[in-house]
C-alpha cells in the first residue's frame, strides 16, 4: 500500500464498494453535514496509475514479452529503439514502442486499433493517432486517442493537444489543451499530417 | 485486484475551516484563510489559503487561486463545453477524481487524474519560478 500524500490511500476496489455507498460525494444522504465537519470521511476517487517508482512500467526490450507489452515476436509490433532517429510519417497496424526520437506522425491504419507506447527515452515531435496511447517520455504535438485512452505517467512531458475518451495522468509535466472525444481515433485529420515537418 | 485510491478528508488535519454547503450560492470577491469545502455553488474571485475540496454536485467558477491542493469531485467552470472565463491556479497538486469535471483553464504544480475524470480546455504544469507570489499576495502563515 502506497501513500502519495497523507490523505490519499489505496484500497482494493472490492473493499471500497460497500464504503463508497456511504461516503461518495454523490451520495449526500449518507453523510450528515456535521459529520463532514467534525470527523474524517473516506471518499473514493477512482483508480490511479501506478507510480513509476515501482518500476513495473513497460520498457522497450527486444527479448520476449513482459507484462503490459505484447509478444515481441508479434509481426505487427513496431519498435523504434533508443538511439534511432526517425524522420517521416508512419502508418501502423500494430503496437508501436518508441524509445528513440521521431519527427513525424504515427498514425494507425484504417480498420486497425493500435497502441503506441513512448518509453522513458522516447521523444515524438509530431502527431500520434492511435486507440491507446501511453506516454512515459516526451511528446510535442497532437495525441489523438478519440474513443480510446491516453495514459500519462509521472515522468512524461507532453505539450500540444490531447484528444481522449479516457484519460489518466500521474504527475506528468503537461502543457496542452485537453479535449474529450468519443468516436474512433483518426477520424479527424491530425495537424501537419502529410505536410512535412 | 484493482486498487482504488481513497481520499480521507480530515477537516482538522487539512485545516478545512470553511464550508459552503449544498444549496448555497456565493458570488463575488472572496478570501478564505484556510481550506474550503464547497458543496454548493461558488463564483467570482476566490483566494483560498489552503486546500480546496469541490464536492460531487458542487460547482466552482471564476478566477480562483488555491495555495494548497485541489480535490475535484464536482465541476470546475460553468456548464458550457469550455468555460473561457474560469481559471484556477493551484500551487499544490490537483487531484481530479473519477467524478470530477473541469471546463476551465487549469494551472497546477502537479496533477493526478483518476480514471473517468474529465478535463476540457488548457492545462499547464506550473514550474517553480511561476509559483512566486505576486506583489499583492501574502504567503500564508
Amino acid at each position: 500500500m502506497s501513500n502519495k500524500t497523507p490523505y490519499i490511500q489505496q484500497y482494493p476496489s472490492s473493499l471500497q464498494e460497500g464504503e463508497q455507498q456511504d461516503s461518495s460525494p454523490q451520495s449526500e444522504a449518507g453523510i450528515s453535514p456535521n459529520q463532514l465537519v467534525a470527523s474524517t470521511v473516506n471518499v473514493a476517487v477512482g483508480t490511479a496509475l501506478p507510480s513509476s517508482a515501482s518500476r513495473n512500467l513497460p520498457t522497450l526490450r527486444t527479448e520476449a514479452s513482459t507484462d503490459g507489452l505484447p509478444d515481441a515476436t508479434d509481426e505487427r509490433q513496431s519498435q523504434i529503439a533508443e538511439g534511432v532517429n526517425f524522420v517521416g510519417n508512419a502508418q501502423l497496424s500494430g503496437v508501436c514502442s518508441v524509445g528513440g526520437k521521431v519527427e513525424g506522425n504515427l498514425v494507425q491504419s484504417q480498420g486497425h486499433s493500435i497502441t503506441v507506447i513512448v518509453t522513458e527515452s522516447g521523444y515524438v515531435k509530431g502527431d500520434i493517432v492511435a486507440s491507446n496511447i501511453s506516454i512515459m517520455g516526451q511528446t510535442d504535438g497532437l495525441l489523438d486517442a478519440t474513443g480510446g485512452s491516453v495514459t500519462l505517467h509521472d515522468a512524461s512531458r507532453v505539450s500540444g493537444h490531447v484528444r481522449y475518451n479516457r484519460l489518466q495522468v500521474n504527475g506528468a509535466d503537461l502543457n496542452a489543451t485537453l479535449e474529450k472525444a468519443a468516436g474512433t481515433a483518426g477520424t479527424s485529420t491530425p495537424r501537419n499530417f502529410g505536410s512535412g515537418l | 485486484m484493482a486498487l482504488q485510491d481513497v481520499l480521507t478528508i480530515d477537516p482538522v488535519a487539512m485545516n478545512v475551516v470553511n464550508r459552503v454547503c449544498a444549496g448555497s450560492q456565493l458570488n463575488g470577491e472572496q478570501l478564505y484563510k484556510g481550506g474550503l469545502l464547497v458543496q454548493g455553488e461558488v463564483g467570482g474571485s476566490l483566494d483560498v489559503r489552503g486546500c480546496l475540496i469541490v464536492w460531487g454536485g458542487a460547482q466552482v467558477s471564476g478566477r480562483i487561486k488555491v495555495w494548497g491542493d485541489l480535490y475535484l469531485f464536482g465541476q470546475l467552470g460553468l456548464d458550457d463545453q469550455q468555460d473561457a472565463t474560469t481559471t484556477l491556479e493551484c500551487m499544490g497538486t490537483a487531484y481530479i477524481a473519477n467524478t470530477g469535471v473541469s471546463r476551465a483553464a487549469l494551472f497546477a504544480h502537479r496533477i493526478r487524474l483518476y480514471d473517468g475524470a474529465q478535463l476540457h480546455g488548457p492545462f499547464k504544469t506550473l514550474k517553480g519560478h511561476m509559483g512566486l507570489p505576486e506583489l499583492h499576495d501574502l504567503v500564508p502563515s
